[in-house]
């Protein structure tokens, strides 16, 4: 009977491998303390008893759901927050590179690379501006108790989109600046020089490629958990 | 009308369960079956909460860094988690029951006062 309480509850959070794992092997012991502690000779009613105190496992799966999702939500806020200072960092140090190397855009494609470098400043503002609006609304809140289930998720929901159309905006800047980097470089002969500007894009892309990671993760696991929607919340009524 | 009642119980007590938990654990560590006992024996059995809900209870307030837990092995030789107040989460407690204790004189000052002469009640 407990196995089969326990298996629902793992089945529940299914979101989240690592969570469920931990949760179960705390009910597993809650329960058998539980049926230790229980005046009843009968084991069989003693777990029936203790599986009923405990309550819905969906019902406890959506309250777990809040909090796991929103340590989530919180660690991509900041990793948004670290990509977008790393990345402008690395930006202004390969603009300064090429100044240095004296690697201008040749006249020819000067009106084309214009259009792009308005292009990536406007998408890197974009996504700044749209990534500190996540970073905030991601931390907005830092304990989770005040949401139920189904407002957390419209909150998710918002957060999501907010660092997805931020992260698109950002690769949007990145891969103009690979054009620019490319008009820049292709007359110019490969040297050991290259490295600088090679390695802040390639930096760059797998900053954007982590960010999409954590987000797909993200929204993998709100979706897994979107069905403890129709859990009925845990009541808290104390004994009358 | 009764159930009406606990259900408004229960919205009060879900504000406060993170205090509750907090106060429990203020003796000391303990595994989530025993916050329990502790929380109904020190309520009177006022507060025989259904068990499942201690559990979210002590993940968020771990995750707040009011908590800090790890795997021991009982008597028994189960593996259980037990779970411990962290500095932050003493001074949490503190500010809590200052805030709390506020609260309670001022609400009994209320419900305490007599209608003034003159007045109907």
């Amino acid at each position: 009977m407990t196995a089969e309480y326990l298996d629902s509850l793992t089945e529940a959070l299914s979101f989240d491998a690592s969570l469920a794992r931990r949760v179960r092997s705390e009910f597993e012991d809650h329960l058998e303390e539980a049926i230790a502690c229980d005046q009843c000779q009968d084991r069989v009613e003693a777990a029936r008893r203790a599986i009923a105190k405990c309550g819905d496992p969906r019902a406890i799966a959506a309250e777990l759901a809040v909090t796991s999702l929103a340590q989530r939500s919180r660690r991509l806020a900041v990793g948004i927050v670290v990509v977008l200072v790393s990345v402008l960092l690395v930006m202004k140090g390969r603009v300064a590179w090429y100044a240095t190397m004296q690697w201008g855009i040749p006249d020819s494609v000067q009106p084309a690379a214009m259009t792009l470098g308005t292009v990536a400043r406007y998408a890197f503002a974009t996504a700044m501006f749209l990534g500190m609006t996540s970073w905030l609304y991601g931390s907005w809140r830092r304990s989770p108790s005040a949401y139920s289930h189904p407002v957390y998720f419209k909150h998710l929901h918002r957060f999501c989109l907010l660092s997805g159309v931020a992260t698109a905006a950002l690769a949007v800047c990145i891969l103009t600046d690979v054009a620019l980097a490319t008009i820049r470089l292709e007359p110019i002969s490969p040297s050991v020089a290259f490295f600088v500007p090679v390695g802040t894009i390639a930096f760059e892309l797998s900053c954007v490629i982590a960010l999409v990671v954590l987000i797909r993760s993200l929204v993998r696991r709100a979706v897994l958990a979107s069905h403890l929607r129709q859990a009925q919340p845990l009541s808290l009524a104390p004994n009358p | 009308m009764e159930s009406e009642i606990l259900k408004m119980e229960g919205e009060i007590l879900k504000g406060h369960l993170d205090m509750i938990v907090l106060a429990a654990l203020a003796a000391g560590p303990a595994h989530g079956y025993a916050v329990i006992e502790i929380i109904r024996q020190k309520s009177g059995q006022a507060f025989d909460l259904p068990e499942g809900t201690i559990y979210p209870a002590l993940h968020r307030l771990e995750q707040a860094g009011l908590l800090a837990s790890k795997w021991m092995v009982a008597e028994s030789g189960r593996k259980r988690r037990v779970y411990a107040l962290t500095r932050s989460g003493q001074r949490a407690l503190t500010k809590r029951r200052a805030g709390w204790q506020q609260f309670s004189e001022a609400i009994g000052g209320l419900l305490a006062a007599r209608p003034a002469h003159g007045e109907t009640a």
